[in-house]
């Protein structure tokens, strides 16, 4: 039997030195490895999890439009906490769910075995972690993703509230005003019958951005 | 039968056989079953024993954080065997549904700092 704590250090160690040359810098309490870019940061964040007799590793990209982010912050009550403000990303995804459907797990047995699955990681990390970051560094390709893949677009954040944030916050940073209302009240159409989705966050975002781009709804 | 299973992988691993450590391996592979069957029935597994930090500062752990079919984004509880879904488990349930929490270590990155309203459901494994 092996415990989280045994795994935790040394497996985000033995990545850190993998990423290093590659600009990423190691947050053990975040349990993630951070890159800044011009436009916001990039992310890999791995979940330990306990299954008893082995310790599974999950790992999952993030990436951070500053604007974007900025403007939901301040924009909406309670979504996310004042001094998590500049923590929170965008977008994101689980490694196993780029690369193909389903998920995607590392399982680590004995220590000796903890070089071999950062390895593993790591390629996994480079061979479809990076390229969907770069892919949707560019405002415009996340822009088209989300409207094109609709309300729910999975892939890029399965968390229904946070899917329609960014699509509306994306009408307005990319200025495609025609585009508003009809992008809104497809969002709101979809929000409004899940249980629990915040849709009131959504409602009080939408109304801020109506009155900066001096839309009317009668 | 989980208990057995957690016995008979007890000692094939030469550890002490107690009932915490029957009852922790139980507890885990209970969890595994549950996430099958979830993602069985079109669930997305979102996050595995995710933190979730409540307004009074108090922390719940989250067995399984998940997407429903529906599009709801739910917390899941796992119980097995005779394990009691406690007063005090419910009471921060309770208020993770009605006023909120922030989603901390095992949470995906997306989720990470976030406030968010989740619903509990309690699955059981025999």
């Amino acid at each position: 039997m092996i415990g989280k704590q045994e795994v935790k250090k040394p497996l985000l160690n033995r990545i850190g030195q993998r990423l290093d040359g590659r600009g990423f810098t190691k947050n053990v309490a975040r349990q993630s490895f951070f890159k800044k870019t011009a436009f916001g940061r990039y992310v890999l964040h791995l979940a330990f999890v306990d299954r008893g007799f082995h310790i599974s590793i999950d790992a999952d990209v993030g990436l951070r439009h500053d604007d974007l982010e900025n403007l939901v912050f301040e924009n909406t009550t309670g979504l996310i906490v004042p001094s998590g403000r500049k923590e929170t990303s965008s977008i994101g995804a689980g490694l196993g769910r780029i690369g193909s459907p389903g998920q995607k797990e590392w399982p680590i047995y004995k220590i000796s075995e903890i070089d071999r699955t950062a390895e593993a990681i790591v390629q996994e990390f480079l061979s479809v972690g990076i390229p969907y970051l770069e892919k949707y560094s560019d405002k415009e390709t996340l822009f088209r993703e989300f409207v094109q893949s609709g309300p729910d677009a999975r892939l890029l954040n399965p968390v229904p509230l946070h899917s329609s944030l960014n699509t509306i916050a994306l009408v307005y940073l990319l200025e495609r005003t025609d585009m508003f209302t009809e992008l809104a009240n497809r969002q709101e159409a979809f929000l409004m019958p899940i249980p629990l989705s915040g849709i009131e966050i959504f409602q009080e975002f939408r109304t801020n951005l109506e009155m900066k781009l001096g839309i009317s709804r009668r | 039968m989980l208990r057995e299973s957690a016995e008979k992988e007890l000692v094939a691993a030469g550890k002490k056989v107690t009932t915490l450590a029957i009852n922790k391996v139980v507890g885990r592979l209970a969890e595994k079953l549950v996430e099958r069957n979830l993602v069985r029935e079109g669930y997305e597994i979102l996050g595995k024993q995710v933190t979730a930090k409540l307004a009074n500062g108090q922390i719940r752990y989250i067995d399984r954080l998940v997407r429903s079919p529906a599009g709801d984004i739910m917390a899941v509880e796992v119980k097995s065997g005779g394990a009691i879904y406690s007063q005090s488990q419910m009471a921060r349930d309770v208020m993770i549904e009605k006023v909120g929490a922030t989603l901390g270590n095992n949470a995906p990155d997306f989720l990470m700092k976030k406030f968010v309203q989740l619903k509990t459901i309690v699955r059981r494994v025999e």
